[in-house]
């Protein structure tokens, strides 16, 4: 089960002591894994694993922003492999040997393009934390009046990270 | 609760198939059908979800319904 909403973290951190109460007459106690002190490879999110008769159900709770970027981490993973998601490069679209035998203009092609992939994933960590740093101040000093510029910012990384990843998807791969 | 039957196309970034189901049970069962179908194709992603209504969905799930631009469109609005 997902829940995406328009909470900041503090609104996140009372669903999520909601959910445990809610849940806490199992036998087995909830468990929750923040995922924002632990993030995986820029994912941040809390997830709680509720138990129903004993069976685990995993609720992930993520506000709108860990939402946003969730989401185009995804489709991110989608086109250029699905390991980046746990940390790993992505994936090369010709096997090895079929490199070697390119001319040196394809293989310096070859090579410019995967850099941009593995660049993607770079800005995709960057804008990840972003994400992380607005959220944070967002609660500690919500009338802060840096934050409205520090939310901008947040949004126009989600819109540049955004518009990498139509180039990436509509570049023809150098073969 | 409306349940779904997704199947998803990751190299096309495109939703292939929806089926939406009443009951639940018959959701799985389409599931376990369509994962039969794409066996061995690791491109294709099978699952079957639950939400109050479509719109609820593609607002959670927005990776299976969404292209890039539509993406945008959504952080856009």
């Amino acid at each position: 089960m997902r829940i995406a909403g328009t909470f900041d973290r503090r609104g996140q951190d009372v669903l999520v002591a909601q959910l445990v109460e809610l849940f806490s007459d199992d036998k087995r106690a909830p468990k929750v894994v923040d995922r924002r002190t632990e993030p995986s490879h820029g994912y941040r999110a809390v997830h709680v694993i509720v138990f129903v008769r004993s069976l685990p159900v995993e609720i992930q709770i993520r506000t709108q922003l860990q939402h946003e970027w969730a989401d185009l981490f995804e489709k991110l993973a989608d086109h250029i492999g699905r390991r980046v998601r746990y940390g790993e490069p992505p994936d090369h679209w010709m096997s090895k040997s079929e490199r070697q035998d390119l001319s040196e203009d394809r293989r310096r092609k070859y090579d410019i393009m995967y850099g941009i992939r593995s660049d993607v994933i770079d800005l995709a960590q960057l804008t990840a934390e972003m994400v992380e740093a607005y959220e944070r101040a967002e609660v500690l000093s919500p009338q802060h009046p840096a934050i409205p510029a520090a939310r901008a910012r947040v949004d126009a990384a989600l819109s540049n990270l955004t518009w990498m990843l139509q180039r990436l998807a509509s570049i023809d791969l150098p073969r | 609760m409306t349940h779904f039957l997704l199947v998803y196309d990751r190299a096309a970034g495109d939703l292939i198939r929806k089926e939406v189901f009443v009951d639940g049970l018959k959701a799985m069962q389409a599931r376990f059908r369509a994962e039969s179908e794409f066996a061995g194709r690791r491109e294709i992603e099978v699952v079957a979800l639950d939400a109050e209504s479509e719109d609820e969905l593609r607002r959670t799930h927005g990776r299976y319904f969404l292209s890039l631009a539509e993406l945008a469109g959504r952080m856009a609005g």
